[in-house]
Formats: C-alpha cells, structure tokens, sequence
C-alpha cells in the first residue's frame, strides 16, 4: 500500500513539474510577447505600453487638455519673473519687465501649445523629415534641400551679428522653447510624438530661419520661367505674351490712381503657333515640378476716418493660406513694461507678433506674389559630377555638400550631392545644369524688423521700421490712431538686366545676366492716407503699369476680390467695423458680374435667332434667377461654376495636348479680356469643323454645364445644387488623420468671392482681423482651429464653428494682468528665474 | 473571504501606485513578486483581474476632471476601431501583463496543495 501511494505521489508529483514546466514557459513566452508589443513599435502601431499607460501614455492626453489653474515654473536663463495669463480663449498674455524674458515667454507658451508643429515645420524646411517619419518623406526632403531651404536659413542665421538685439531674440525664443522641452514630462507628450515613436527635438536658435525660409516656399515660390516654357511650346511667344502678360488686363492697382476696374487695352489676340525651341526647352524644364497653385490669396483693407462711421480709421486683414489643425497661426499678446504692448498672430517659431496691433498702430499683409527668382543656364566642367562652372570665360568653383538622409533610427536612407554658385542652389535638368537665384535664400533682417515694426507709434514710424523688410514680399497695410491709413507692396525687388522681365531662362555664363540692383520697400508701390479714402490689396497687380513700369512680376491673378472690396467700399461713406466683418466673408463677386451678363446675352441672342434649344433655353433661365450670390443655401451658382470650367475648357483647347490637360491656364480676367474679340480665331475650337465664335462658346458651355450639373447633381429644384453640398473648407492636420482633422465645412464662399474657396477647400481665410483704432483700441478676430494643438483640448478646433459663420471674437487686450478680469482669466502662469 | 478582498485591494492599490509613479512595465514585475509572495490558486485569474482593476480605476479616477471618453473615441477613429476598443484593450493590456506575470511566478512557486485521499 505504501509503495503504491509513494509511487502515486512521485507521479503526481512529476506530472506537476511538467504541467508547471509547460505553464512556466507559457507564461515566460506570453509574458515576453506583452512586454515586446509594449516596448517596440509593430508596423505603424507604436509601443502599446507607453501608448495605453494610464498615468503618461496617451491617456494622459485627457489629463492635460487644459492647463492647469495656477502654475509656477523656473526657467534658468529669465532674468526675472514673467506673469503670463491665459484668457477663455486660451490667448497668453505675457507680462515681462524686459523684451528678452517676453521672448523667453513665447517660446515656452507656443511649446506648451504647439511642439509637435514647432518641430514639424523646422524639419519640412530642413530636409529631416525622414528622421521623424521615415524614408515615405524622402522626396519632400529632397526637394527642400535641392530647392536650398536649409542652405538659405543657414546663410541668414551666419549673417546675423552674435552681439545684436536681433540674434539674442533668436536666442531667447530658443531658451524659452528647450525650457519647456526640458520641463516635460512623459504625461506632456504631444500625440503625435506617441504615435510616431519619438521625442522632441531641441530647438536651435536658426530654427527660426528655417520657418522663415518655409514662409519664403510658401509664399514667393515663382516658376513663370517653367510655365511660360510649356506655353510658348505649344502655342510660341506672342500668344503666351498675351494669354500670360507681365500687365493684368483689369487695372485695378493697389496704389490707387482714381481708376477702379478699368479694362486694359489688349489688342489682337495673336494666333498660336506652336514653337518647336520652346518645345526642347519645355521638355528640359519638364522635371522641374511646378509646385506654384497660383491661387494664393489673401486680402486687406483700410479707411480713413473720413469714410467711417464714428471717425476712427479701421482695418481689416485676411491672409489666405492652407487650413491646417492645429492653425498655422498662433494668438498671443505682449506687454514689456513701459516699451512693448502688441497684440496678434505669430508662426510658431517666430519670436515676434507678425500680423497684429498694438496701442497705436494696426496693421496687416496680403502677398504681393512678385517674381523674386530667376533660372540661370550654367557651363559646366563635367555634366555628370561638375566641380566648376563658368562665368565670363573663368571658371569658378562650385561649392558642393554631400547631404546624407537618415531615418528616425539614424541610418542614411539616402544621400545627396547638392552643388551651389554664387546664385543659389544648380541643379541638373535634363541634359543641362541650372542654377536659382530667389530672394527668400538671400540672407536679410527679416524678423528683426518684425521686432521694430511691433514698437511703431504711427504710419509713418511702421513703413520707416519695415524698410528692412525684403522678403516675402508683402502688401503690408496700416492704419494708427491719429486717423492715417497708408499701404505699401514691402519687399525688395531685384532689377534684371536687358527688358528687366524675369519670366524666362537667363544665360548663366556671363554675369551681365546677373541681378543689378533692387527696387527696395522705399520707392515700391505704396499710398498714405489717398483721397479715395481708403485702400485696398487682395494680390492683385500692384501699380498701373502705365504709371510705375518697373518689373515687379508677370502673370497677376485676377482682381476680382479688390474689385468687390473697393466697390463695397467706394458706396459706403459710413463704415463700420462690423461691415468689415462682414464683407470678410461676403457672397458677392465681380467675376460673376463680369460674366453673367456674357453668358445670359449670348444665349438670349441665339434663342431670339432660332438657334437656341430647349437645354440652352432652361440654362438661360435658370441662370437668370442667381442673384450672383455663394450663400450656402445658394441654388444656382453651381451651375455658372459649371458653365465658367466648360468656357474655360472650350476656349483654351489650344493649350491642351490631344488626350491630356491644359499645360497651363490663363487667368480669367484674360478670358474676359479675350470676350471683348468675339471673332478673335482662339474662339474657334481645334476638334471641330465649323469656325466658332465668342457667342456660339459660350451657349455651348451654358448648355453644356446645364447637362452636366443634372448628370452630377440631379433637377435643378431638387436642393441638389446647394452650393453647400458642393463648396467645403477641408482643415487637414498634418499627419492627413481624418480623426484630428475638420472635413466639410460649409462655407460661404465662392472660388473668387472676398473670402474664397476654391479646388479641394484646402485655402482659405487663415486668420481674420478687424481693428477699430479710436482712442480705446478695439479688435476682432478670429482663425479656423484654436490655440492647443491637443486634440480633446477644449481650443483644439473651438473657433471653426465661429470662423464658419463669418463671425470674430472680441479680443481681450488688457494692459496689465489686473485688467484681465477673473472671469475671463483661465488659467495663470508664472514663469520665474532659477532659484528664485 | 476578507483576507483576499483585502489582498486584491493592496494588490490593485500597488499596481496603481507603481504605474502611476514608475511607468506600465512595473505591472508584470509587481504582479511576479506578488504572486510569488502572496501563491494562490488562481493567481492568473486573480492577477490579471487586479492588473485592469487598477489600470481601469485610474482612468476613472482620471475621467472625474478629464475627457477621458474623447481620447478613447479620438483613438479609435485613429486606429480604426469601435468605439469603446482602446478602453477595453487598455484593460486587457494590464490582464495580460499581470495575468502573465503571475503564470511564470506560479510556475517557479505553486500553491501548496492540501493532499486529498
């Protein structure tokens, strides 16, 4: 029995240790598997343990959507305390006794806010993107960097002195920046650091000139030369002189001359021929990418107090950028004891108030779209691995770099030769080697005069500070409490040798091809206080080319927005800042006062004539019931939409190969300028027999928008054609996630109404002002997103529904913290030097 | 009955504490040297239960003052998930972690056994 039960019990108790065995190693292989997925990324999905952490992983996200009540943080480098107050809007007003600790502020608020678009944006202008996503962003890196974005904003941040006020600035912003990077915790991780596997990158004082650069890319990005290139081919010279002219057809000039809205003459339309040299150009030029969308847009306005209502000057400001979330722009206000009180928008990077006020002055900025950079064909020793090139018969030096990508583990991905002259950045094209010289490389005070600019106490003082400025060039407006208003297209220009025109390929070999000089901000296009009352930019030509025949650019958009805005103006002798407000997002629109009339005549003409059908007859009609309005609940501008993209079809065939798209297409205001010859031979389409006219174009794309908005919309009183089912404002982020993103958003705006809204919605009104400069300042204001780039923060995205309806908010600009009420107070920060 | 509430209780309060002040990797070491400490029979099951209690009280002591219910309906648009999934998959994160755990601790030391016969 005994022998037995030991026996039972040695076999129970090795079938134990096996079954533990086996449960060990389960454990140990299930245990390790959890531990793995929670240390390493898999794929796409980043570590699991430091993502679903309840105390610091993506949780805590919920935790830090606000800031908290009261806090207190050291920084080393302040020089004393700076109290910053937060108001319901989640603005930081910072209170500091000396400019640099102000600075120090903003770039520990804007971190706080805004890191991971801090860091994002520096690594697009650099070329790093790659190390903080991976080689799927090699191509944007490269054409950074072959472009000489970073070899610009390196060249900016050498030329500036160490011992300046402006370099010091740079300095602070990056301290007060790596202050709150240091601060951190692993609960303040921003989520897309979690969901991209990494951590943040310290910030470098010429950080700040990798944004400028950035701006620069945005903004004065010109490729005439490419775009001419690919016309001319198909349809030579002269008519591309006259589809894309260096003078816009409608004069409507920033600098005010008494002329509004006057037609140019254009003479004959010539015939196109196309141009076999261009052709061999244009396939050169054809790796060049055309990244220009044309369509950037932004508009500004201010009246005297003579044409407002209570007596004060007003101004109104709406640059026109792409919508992202978080904003581009960044809200903030800034007061230095007894020198700085500024209110505004900044770029998260810059260390300055750019678009904003202050007690005396307000001021605002549309992009004067000016041509600031040439293409230069380059002699070189070697067409594969050139170390030299040539000019006037000497061979120079090329500098070159070799610029290694690496990915976010530190291995190289790829690697680069980039070569540069004395122009700028060459690179191969084709079979040839060109170089680029831009402004925006060139190094230049820029930011510094922001700083100065901020401190101005009239108009005079503000033009006088911005003399500085070179680039982008911007129509920078103004208006200050004394009652002046005054505008001026602020950049410097360069001169070119021969025509001066800088919208074709120089000779690089010789030097008489390069830049001679410069049209600087003092003598560009301007006005202060005009008679008129009130000026007006929204990108179009600057000057009347018949009174300023200087080179500034070619190829202007279209004026329809200034035409609107100075006509709303021109009828009203009691302005208000509340109208400002409205007109910002205004339904009218001078292109469809330009064309309605064209289409609804030529249709009546060929009705009245017989040679109308029913389907021209219903168009006709229903177009006669717009009242050229894009509201929302609008019925009928969808279809003179349609029937603009079939005219533009029709009448461009020339500039479309057989089975492809246009090469380019000229501006509307051409079109119009074209309707004025209703015979003219680019009438006539290409895939037909007969000889058409302006008048049979124009009642066969009336019709045929009619047939193609029911095809794509259904009956034209079935609510199918609201203009809000078709017209959307799309604010990606910048990781394209549609969860941290605002997709369709109805918006009252038409493609070229004051505040537009064209192709995928991506542009828009990035920020809207209005100030009223009496003697108790008064402003309003508003961008589409919110302050917090976090995205449960209740200022994540709490100024779209606001920005949708063409509304501002009131903005608090207290004078010191005791002026910010308790109420509107939501949350306090105070930053103190180390040790105190 | 009392004792193992009042075990699960110091158990869960570990978990939280160390999570809260360590990080998530401390959940499978506290729930190793627990078990091994403190061996029961189903010490799988009942680590695994205080692993998501712990994780499951912190996020609702969190959600008292914080949007927690955004960040779960945030994160599965992201990921492309029902809603309520990345609560449920936190949870059974920390289960798995702990449960885990407890499965090598129990393997290294068993319950003692009363001897049947």
């Amino acid at each position: 029995m005994s022998a037995a039960t030991d026996a039972l019990c040695q076999c129970q108790h090795a079938t134990s240790l096996s079954s533990r065995t086996v449960s060990g190693v389960l454990g140990a292989v299930v245990l390790t598997g959890a531990m793995w997925i929670g240390a390493r990324p898999i794929g796409r999905v980043p570590p699991l343990g430091a993502l679903l952490d309840p105390a610091r992983g993506v949780w805590a996200l919920a935790t830090h959507a606000t800031h908290p009540r009261e806090a207190t943080i050291s920084i080393p480098s302040l020089t004393s305390s700076v109290d910053v107050r937060y108001d319901d809007r989640g603005v930081p007003h910072i209170f500091a006794a000396n400019e640099l600790d102000a600075v120090r502020a903003l770039g520990y608020v804007v971190a706080r806010d805004r890191l991971f678009q801090l860091e994002l944006q520096t690594r697009a202008a650099a070329g790093t993107l790659t190390e903080l996503v991976g080689a799927r962003a090699l191509g944007v890196d490269r054409d950074a960097r072959r472009i000489g974005l970073p070899w610009g904003a390196k060249r900016k941040f050498a030329g500036t002195d160490t011992t300046t006020l402006a370099r010091r600035t740079l300095d602070a912003y990056a301290e007060g920046v790596n202050a709150y990077i240091d601060g951190m915790s692993g609960a303040d991780l921003p989520l897309e650091y979690r969901l991209l596997n990494a951590q943040p990158q310290r910030w470098q004082p010429e950080h700040s000139m990798l944004l400028l650069v950035r701006m620069g890319y945005t903004l004065a990005w010109s490729d005439f030369e490419v775009k001419r290139a690919r016309v001319e081919a198909r349809i030579g010279r002269a008519a591309t002189d006259a589809l894309f002219p260096r003078d816009a057809y409608i004069v409507e000039p920033i600098q005010p001359n008494g002329r509004h809205g006057e037609a140019r003459a254009a003479g004959a339309f010539p015939t196109p021929k196309p141009d076999s040299a261009a052709a061999e150009l244009a396939r050169v030029l054809a790796s060049i990418p055309d990244v220009t969308d044309g369509r950037q847009a932004s508009n500004n306005w201010a009246v005297a107090p003579l044409r407002s209502a209570n007596g004060h000057a007003l101004l109104a400001n709406d640059p026109h950028l792409d919508l992202s979330l978080p904003s581009v722009w960044y809200e903030a206000h800034i007061v230095v004891r007894d020198s700085l009180d500024v209110y505004g928008v900044t770029f998260p990077g810059a260390p300055s108030i750019v678009l904003g006020l202050n007690r005396d002055v307000a001021w605002g900025a549309t992009n004067v779209g000016a041509d600031v950079a040439d293409y230069y064909v380059e002699t070189v020793d070697d067409s594969t691995s050139p170390m030299r090139y040539r000019v006037d018969g000497q061979w120079r030096d090329l500098v070159r770099s070799v610029e290694p990508y690496r990915d976010p583990a530190g291995r190289t991905v790829a690697t680069d030769t980039l070569y540069y002259t004395h122009r700028g950045p060459l690179n191969r094209v084709g079979a040839r080697w060109i170089s680029r010289r831009w402004m925006v490389l060139e190094p230049s005070a820029d930011l510094d005069v922001f700083r100065a600019a901020t401190r101005s106490r009239s108009v005079a003082e503000f033009f006088s500070a911005m003399n500085g400025f070179d680039s982008p060039a911007q129509n920078f407006i103004v208006s200050d409490r004394v009652g002046h208003i005054g505008i001026r297209s602020t950049g410097r220009y360069p001169l070119r040798p021969g025509d001066g025109r800088g919208d074709r390929l120089f000779d690089g070999s010789t030097s008489a091809s390069d830049w001679k000089g410069w049209i600087t901000p003092l003598n560009a296009p301007q006005a202060i206080d005009p008679a008129q009352g009130f000026v007006v930019s929204a990108n179009q030509q600057p000057v009347d080319p018949r009174a300023f025949p200087a080179y500034l650019g070619a190829d202007w958009v279209s004026p329809w927005r200034a035409m609107r805005i100075n006509s709303l103006l021109s009828a009203d002798r009691a302005m208000t800042a509340d109208k400002m407000r409205a007109m910002q997002s205004d339904p009218g629109s001078a292109r469809a006062d330009a064309f309605v009339p064209l289409f609804m005549s030529a249709a009546e003409n060929a009705i009245r004539a017989g040679r109308g059908d029913s389907t021209l007859s219903q168009a006709a009609k229903l177009l006669g019931e717009w009242d050229r309005r894009y509201t929302p609940d609008n019925q009928r501008a969808v279809l003179f939409e349609a029937a603009m993209d079939e005219l533009v079809r029709l009448t461009w065939d020339e500039l479309a190969p057989d089975s492809g798209r246009r090469v380019a297409t000229p501006w509307d205001q051409v079109l119009l300028a074209l309707t004025r010859e209703p015979n003219s031979v680019w009438w006539d389409r290409r895939a037909t027999t007969a000889r058409e006219t302006r008048d049979a174009i124009l009642t066969t794309a009336l019709a045929g928008a009619l047939d193609s908005t029911i095809r794509a919309r259904g009956p034209a009183y079935d609510g199918g054609w609201r203009w809000s089912a078709v017209r959307h404002a799309n604010i990606w982020h910048a990781l394209r996630l549609p969860a941290l993103s605002a997709i369709d958003i109805p918006v009252q705006s038409g493609p070229e109404t004051i505040s537009p809204s064209f192709g995928s919605g991506t542009h828009g009104a990035s920020w809207r002002l209005v100030t009223d400069m009496g003697p108790e300042i008064r402003a309003w204001g508003i961008y589409p997103g919110g302050q917090s780039a976090n995205p449960v923060s209740a200022h994540y995205r709490d100024r779209i529904e606001t920005w949708r309806r063409g509304e501002l908010d009131s903005l608090r600009i207290p004078a010191s913290p005791s002026q910010l009420s308790e109420r509107h107070t939501a949350a306090t920060l105070t930053l103190a030097p180390s040790g105190r | 009955m009392m004792r193992a509430v009042a075990n699960l209780i110091a158990f869960t309060l570990t978990l939280i504490i160390t999570t809260v002040f360590v990080g998530w990797w401390t959940v499978p070491v506290v729930a190793f040297v627990w078990t091994l400490a403190t061996p029961r029979r189903a010490a799988v099951i009942y680590a695994a239960f205080a692993g998501a209690m712990a994780w499951g009280a912190l996020l609702s002591w969190m959600s008292r003052t914080a949007p927690i219910g955004a960040v779960d309906s945030l994160m599965a648009q992201i990921m492309d998930v029902p809603q309520r999934s990345i609560v449920m998959l936190t949870l059974a994160y920390a289960a798995l972690l702990a449960g885990s755990a407890a499965l090598v601790a129990q393997s290294i030391r068993p319950p003692v056994r009363t001897p049947r016969f």
